[in-house]
C-alpha cells in the first residue's frame, strides 16, 4: 500500500473508522454466501450456455474484493485519499448540520429561540432503540391490533423519539392521520389494510 | 420522422383535463417532497408505486415525471434556505445560495433558482424531443453485447461519480447488485439467494429497498447524530429578482444549460458533474469575484440551471436506451416495468402516443412548476417550519405503509428495517445509497443482456468486444473507475512537490 503513498503513511491516525470496518465484515459475509449459494446452483440441462449461478459468481466475487479492500481502507484509519478520492466532487465544505449558532447575525428565526424542550430527554441511542421498537411493535401487532391501532403507536414512537414536547398532541394526529390513511386505502383506493382484531 | 406530429399529439393527450390533473398531483408533490427533508424524488416515486397499480400507464408515468421534475424545483428551495441539501446536486446551489439567504437575498435566489430551473428544463426537454428519435435510431441496431456493454459503463460511472469515492461507489453498486440476484432466476426457474424463506422466492421488492434506504435508514441516522435545530428565514411575497439580478443571471443560465443537458444525456451522466462544472465556470467569468464564497447570484443562477438540464438530460438514456443513471430514473423505470413496459427504442414504436404524451407533459409541467415556484414560494418555505418530529413520524408512516401495500405481509416490513439498517451502515460509512438502486434494478436487466449475447456466441466471451462500439463503451467503463484515483493521485503529487 506505502507504494502508493507519497506521504510514506506517515500522518497519525484519525481514529479508526468503525462503520465501514463493519461494512466489510458485512461485505465479505454477503460475498461468501453468494458464493455458496451460486456453488450450490446446477445448472439444468437447456438452460441456456450461461446458467443462473454465473452473474452471482461475479457478484460474489467483487463483493469478497470490495470487502478486502473497504477493510484494508478502514484499518489505516484516515480517509481514502488514494483509492478513493474523486477530484471531480468537490468536498463539500460546510459538510454540517443544520448549523443552529452560525446564523446569529441574521433576522430572527421563526423557531428555536422559543422552542419547546423535548419530552424524552435522552441520548440518540436511546432515541435509536425507542424508534426501533415502536417500528418492531408496528409490525408485530398490525394484523392482530389492526391498522390504525399499529400506525398510532408507531407515530408516537417516532415522534416522540424525534423530540416531541408532549405526549397528546403526536398521539392524537397519529391516531387522526392513521384513521384517514385506513379508510381512504379500503374505501377509495379499494386496497386492503388490517381491521381491528385482524382479518 | 413524423416527430413533431407525435409530440403534437402527445400535447392533444396530455393536456385532456385527466392527464393535467396528474401532471398537477405530480409537481405539487414533487415541489414539496423536495422541499421536505428527509424525502426525495426516488422515495416518492417508490411509495406511490404500489398505490397506482390501478391507473392507466400515461396517467401514472405523467405523474412520476412531474414528481421527478418538482424535486429538483423543490430541492433547490431547501439548499437555498435551509443549508442542508436533500440530495448530491442541490449541494452547489447551498454554497451560494444560502449566503444569499443570509443576507436577506433568499427572494431573488428562489428566483433566479426556480427561473432559471424553467428556461433551462424547457430547452433541456427541447432537447430531448429532437435528441431521442435521432437516439432510437441508433439503438435499434445495437444488439445484446452493445446493450451489456452500455450498462456495464452505466454501472460503472454511477458508482465513480455518486460518490466521495469510487471504492465507495462500487461498495454501493456491488451491494444493490447483490440484492437483485435474490429470487427465482427467469430463465431457469432456480431459486438464488433465497436462503430458505419462502417470501425471497419473489425477490426483494424494488419498493422496499429503495424505502428502506431512503426513509428507515435515513431516520435512524439522523436520530443517531442528534437533535439539531434548523433555523429559517420566512420569505413573505414573491420569490422576485431585481433587473440586475436577472442581468448577472441570463448568461448563467444558459452556460448551465449548455453544460447539464449533453452531461446528462450521456449513458454515463447523472446531475452532479454538471452542476460543479457549471459553478466552477461561473467562479471563473464571473465580473464579481469578490461575492463568490458570500452569495453571488451566478453561483446559483448556473448550477441550478444544471441540475434541471441534466435531470431532463438523464431521461435520454432513460427512454431511448433503458438506462437509469440515477436513483430516481431507475426507479422511474420500475415503474414502466409495473406497467409490463420495457424503456429503449421499441417503446417509440410500440408504445409511441404514451411516450410523446410523457415528454409533452414535461414541458407542461416545467410552465405548472415556474407558477407553483414564483408567486407561491412562501408556502414551500412554511413546509420547511414542520416540527422535525412530525415530519419524520409521517415520514415512517407512510414507509411502512407503502411496503404493506406492496403484499400485505408483516414479514416485507422486517425485510423493510433490516434494509433500512443497511441504510444507515452505508451512511455512516459514506457509501452512496444511489448506485445500490441502480445496481438492483439494472443488474438484472443487465445479466440478461449478457446471458443472451453469450447463447447468441454459444458460450463465446469474444462476443462482449466484437466491435469497436462495445470496446470503447468497456475502456470508458474501467477508465471512470481507474481514472479519478489516478487523477487523485497525480494532483496531491503535484501539490506536494510544489509546497
Amino acid at each position: 500500500m506505502s507504494l502508493h503513498d507519497p506521504t510514506g503513511g506517515g500522518q497519525a491516525p484519525a481514529g479508526k473508522d468503525v462503520p465501514s470496518l463493519v461494512l466489510s465484515a458485512l461485505l465479505l459475509a454477503l460475498g461468501v454466501t453468494v458464493l455458496v449459494d451460486a456453488a450450490r446452483i446446477e445448472a439444468p440441462p437447456g438452460g441456456g450456455v450461461v446458467g443462473p449461478a454465473a452473474f452471482m459468481w461475479a457478484v460474489g466475487g467483487g463483493l469478497v474484493v470490495l470487502g478486502v479492500v473497504l477493510g484494508l481502507v478502514a484499518l489505516r484509519g484516515r480517509p481514502d485519499e488514494v483509492l478513493a478520492h474523486n477530484p471531480l466532487v468537490p468536498a463539500p465544505q460546510e459538510h454540517g448540520h443544520q448549523d443552529a449558532g452560525t446564523a446569529g447575525d441574521v433576522a430572527p428565526t421563526s423557531r428555536g429561540a422559543h422552542e419547546p424542550r423535548p419530552l424524552l430527554r435522552a441520548r440518540p441511542a436511546v432515541r435509536v432503540a425507542l424508534l426501533v421498537a415502536g417500528l418492531l411493535v408496528h409490525a408485530a401487532i398490525i394484523s392482530t391490533a389492526g391498522y390504525i391501532v399499529a400506525a398510532a403507536v408507531l407515530f408516537l414512537a417516532a415522534a416522540l423519539a424525534f423530540g416531541a414536547p408532549r405526549l397528546l398532541p403526536p398521539l392524537i394526529i397519529g391516531t387522526v392521520l392513521a384513521t384517514a390513511i385506513f379508510y381512504s386505502f379500503t374505501q377509495g383506493l379499494g386496497l386492503g389494510l388490517p381491521y381491528l382484531g385482524g382479518g | 420522422m413524423g416527430g413533431l406530429e407525435d409530440l403534437l399529439g402527445g400535447f392533444a393527450s396530455a393536456l385532456s383535463p385527466a392527464n393535467l390533473l396528474f401532471a398537477l398531483i405530480g409537481v405539487t408533490l414533487g415541489t414539496a417532497v423536495g422541499v421536505l427533508p428527509g424525502i426525495g424524488p426516488a422515495l416518492t416515486v417508490a411509495l406511490l408505486l404500489p398505490l397506482t397499480f390501478r391507473l392507466e400507464a400515461s396517467s401514472s408515468l405523467i405523474m412520476f415525471a412531474g414528481i421527478y421534475y418538482g424535486g429538483m424545483y423543490g430541492g433547490s428551495t431547501t439548499s437555498i434556505m435551509l443549508n442542508t441539501p436533500g440530495e448530491s446536486a442541490s449541494i452547489i446551489a447551498a454554497l451560494e445560495g444560502n449566503k444569499m439567504a443570509r443576507q436577506g437575498r433568499g427572494a431573488a435566489a428562489l428566483a433566479t433558482a426556480a427561473i432559471g430551473s424553467f428556461v433551462a428544463g424547457t430547452i433541456a426537454t427541447l432537447g430531448l424531443t429532437f435528441v431521442a428519435p435521432f437516439m432510437v435510431d441508433v439503438a435499434l441496431s445495437f444488439g445484446p453485447p452493445e446493450y451489456f456493454a452500455l450498462m456495464v459503463l452505466a454501472f460503472t460511472t454511477v458508482a465513480a461519480v455518486l460518490g466521495a469515492s469510487v471504492l465507495r461507489g462500487l461498495v454501493g453498486l456491488a451491494l444493490g447488485l447483490a440484492l437483485g440476484l435474490v429470487g427465482i432466476d427467469v430463465q431457469t426457474g432456480q431459486a438464488r439467494l433465497s436462503l430458505g424463506v419462502p417470501q425471497l422466492l419473489d425477490g426483494i421488492d424494488v419498493v422496499i429497498v429503495v424505502v428502506g434506504l431512503f426513509a428507515v435508514g435515513e431516520a435512524l441516522v439522523v436520530l443517531g447524530q442528534g437533535l439539531s435545530r434548523s433555523t429559517v428565514t420566512p420569505i413573505k411575497g414573491m420569490a422576485l429578482m431585481s433587473k440586475q439580478d436577472l442581468r448577472r443571471s441570463w448568461k448563467p443560465w444558459l452556460r448551465g444549460t449548455a453544460l447539464g443537458f449533453p452531461i446528462g444525456a450521456l449513458p454515463a451522466g447523472g446531475a452532479e458533474i454538471p452542476t460543479f462544472l457549471s459553478y466552477a465556470s461561473e467562479k471563473r467569468l464571473t465580473k464579481h469575484p469578490e461575492e463568490f464564497g458570500r452569495g453571488a447570484i451566478e453561483g446559483v443562477a448556473g448550477p441550478e440551471a444544471a441540475n434541471n438540464a441534466a435531470a431532463a438530460g438523464v431521461l435520454v438514456p432513460l427512454l431511448t436506451l433503458g438506462l437509469p443513471t440515477s436513483a430516481t430514473a431507475a426507479v422511474i423505470l420500475a415503474a414502466f416495468q409495473s406497467y409490463g413496459l420495457r424503456p429503449g427504442p421499441l417503446l417509440f414504436t410500440s408504445d409511441s402516443a404514451l411516450v410523446w404524451t410523457l415528454i409533452a407533459s414535461l414541458y407542461i409541467g416545467n410552465v405548472l412548476l415556474l407558477v407553483l415556484n414564483l408567486p407561491l414560494i412562501g408556502i414551500w418555505v412554511r413546509l420547511l417550519l414542520i416540527p422535525p418530529h412530525y415530519l419524520y413520524a409521517g415520514i415512517l408512516v407512510f414507509a411502512t405503509l407503502g411496503t404493506y401495500a406492496v403484499s400485505g405481509s408483516a414479514v416485507d416490513l422486517l425485510i423493510l428495517y433490516a434494509v433500512g439498517a443497511l441504510g444507515a451502515l452505508l451512511r455512516l460509512a459514506d457509501v452512496p445509497v444511489a448506485p445500490a438502486v441502480v445496481g438492483l434494478i439494472l443488474g438484472p436487466i443487465a445479466e440478461q443482456q449478457l446471458r443472451r449475447s453469450l447463447s447468441i456466441s454459444q458460450g463465446d466471451a469474444g462476443i462482449l468486444v466484437s466491435s469497436p462500439l462495445t470496446i470503447s463503451l468497456f475502456a470508458l467503463a474501467i477508465a471512470a473507475v481507474v481514472l479519478p484515483p489516478v487523477i487523485g493521485l497525480v494532483l496531491r503529487r503535484r501539490a506536494l512537490t510544489s509546497a
